[in-house]
């Protein structure tokens, strides 16, 4: 050993670079770092050549970077991995994504150390994206603005249209003309609030479009976003917390159309309206409108139809009338004359009896009359009599004739001696003539 | 009944003509106050087709000065 080490110190016989190098290389030659899947963010992606470079870059929770790598797909491969990737994610391979590919360790002695990817798992790269929409999601949720924007009533008819997008981009013209060109007559009313919609700003510049049409609130009845066709790939950064939380709480209903067929936001999530295009939210105004046409459509049926009916139902009362009133008179003058000729023949029949009986009865109560009279005459003759001699009895003269005289003074009959006085010149009558004679003494009898 | 013109909203008015459908379909609606709401739901009808299809030239003025 010493004797050796004392030949490398003395410089006898170094090896080339490029024979240390391959040492290296024979050294990686292991299985523990070949076809080995690898999670890691993707970085620097760019095609060359036809051959795809890019870096596997790993980062800490405070974002610092704590492992990377220069990564390499080779051109047979890259178009399958990238058809492969955007069939599930929608997306192409680019800086940003979470992935995870089956690599293995390659090192050239000229130019180093790399990693060539040859597969790729496009569902691992799904689920971190839809972690990240469900964290939002979750926070939302907890926050308790979630569903408000859901929540809030859209108009009856939606016309005053704030859109948010980007002016030179197909899908905004391809919005307007839609919506203004409808073939039913619809009026629309749209203002554009540029913002950028695609890239690390789109977030904060969407949100400075929300707040300048907050600041118009009235003039609108909705807010659209819509993202001007363009690729699929640049949908994350609509999948951010700050905007996701805007849209959630702007007081105007929110329609999204920033996608495509299967992608989804979570924009998507808290927005009063999804839809798939700019082209489908502008359908999806135009059959509001439409609806609105065809309620005002229906009411206006409804009502015509209730005033006809009115107006028939009068109509054939008034026709019932006139056709039946002279039937109804002539019908009833019969009835009555009827009635009237039946009383007539009923009237010699049934009072023809009742007469008769009744001067029966009358000739009766005569006969009765004169017998009564006559036995009453009867006897207030007898009572008349005994009247009479009973008078007769108690009439002064017989009393004076039985004895008894009436005694007078100045021509009133005296009936008590306190009626005299001495010398009072009284007249005597008895039955058969009169004397007068002279007051001489008063004897009261005794009681 | 909503007099005012300038005041009457879109919504106000469909509320306004569906009260007054179910009103005209009542048994109580008779053949003499029929006259009054159909003048009143053919006007309410009117203003909310208007309102669809008529161009608001003012409100158009305003977003267009808006959006510069």
């Amino acid at each position: 050993m010493i004797q050796q080490d004392n030949n490398i110190s003395t410089g006898t016989k170094g090896i080339t670079l490029h024979e240390f190098n391959n040492r290296i290389k024979r050294l990686l030659n292991d299985r523990s770092v070949q076809n080995c899947w690898i999670i890691a963010d993707l970085s620097d992606v760019a095609i060359r050549g036809g051959h795809c470079y890019l870096e596997l870059v790993e980062k800490n929770a405070a974002g610092a970077t704590v492992a990377k790598v220069r990564g390499i797909i080779w051109a047979g491969r890259v178009q399958y991995l990238r058809s492969k990737f955007l069939a599930v994610t929608g997306q192409d391979l680019k800086s940003g994504l979470k992935v995870m590919v089956e690599a293995s360790v390659n090192y050239h002695e000229q130019y180093g150390l790399s990693v060539v990817i040859t597969d790729i798992d496009p569902s691992y790269t799904m689920g971190d994206m839809e972690r990240l929409r469900r964290e939002i999601l979750a926070r939302l949720q907890q926050e308790g603005v979630l569903e408000m924007n859901r929540c809030l009533p859209v108009p009856a008819v939606v016309q005053r249209i704030a859109v948010v997008s980007a002016v030179g981009a197909a899908g905004y013209g391809d919005f307007i003309n839609q919506l203004h060109n409808n073939s039913y007559g619809l009026q629309f009313y749209t203002c554009l609030f540029q913002a950028t919609m695609q890239g690390a700003s789109t977030s904060p510049s969407i949100i400075a479009a929300l707040d300048r049409i907050a600041a118009h609130i009235d003039l609108f009845d909705c807010v659209v976003i819509i993202r001007g066709g363009g690729s699929t790939s640049d949908l994350n950064s609509f999948d951010e917390y700050n905007l996701a939380a805007n849209v959630a709480q702007f007081p105007l209903p929110v329609i999204v159309g920033i996608g495509h067929e299967r992608d989804v936001t979570v924009l998507d999530y808290v927005a009063a309206i999804r839809v798939k295009t700019p082209t489908a939210a502008a359908e999806w105004l135009i059959t509001r409108g439409v609806e609105a046409l065809s309620r005002l459509d229906r009411l206006t049926t409804t009502i015509c139809d209730t005033v006809r009916q009115y107006l028939n139902g009068a109509a054939q009362q008034l026709s019932y009338y006139t056709g039946n009133i002279p039937f109804m008179v002539s019908s009833r003058i019969e009835s009555n004359r009827m009635r009237l000729s039946h009383l007539l023949q009923m009237i010699p029949t049934a009072t023809g009896g009742r007469i008769a009986a009744a001067d029966e009865r009358l000739n009766a109560f005569a006969a009765a009359i004169v017998q009564a009279q006559t036995q009453a005459m009867a006897r207030e003759k007898l009572k008349l009599k005994a009247i009479g001699d009973k008078i007769e009895i108690l009439s002064p003269q017989n009393t004076l004739r039985r004895g008894y005289s009436i005694t007078t003074v100045n021509g009133h009959a005296v009936s008590n001696v306190a009626e005299l006085k001495d010398s009072d010149v009284v007249t005597t009558r008895l039955a058969t003539g009169s004397f007068i004679s002279k007051v001489t003494e008063i004897n009261k009898t005794k009681e | 009944m909503e007099n005012s013109e300038e005041k009457m909203t879109y919504t106000g008015a469909i509320s306004e003509l569906e009260k007054i459908v179910r009103e005209m379909q009542s048994d109580s609606c008779s053949i003499d106050n029929l006259s009054a709401l159909t003048t009143r739901s053919l006007k309410l009808l009117k203003f909310c087709k208007s309102k669809l299809q008529t161009t608001d030239e003012e409100l158009k003025k305003i977003l267009a000065e808006l959006e510069q």
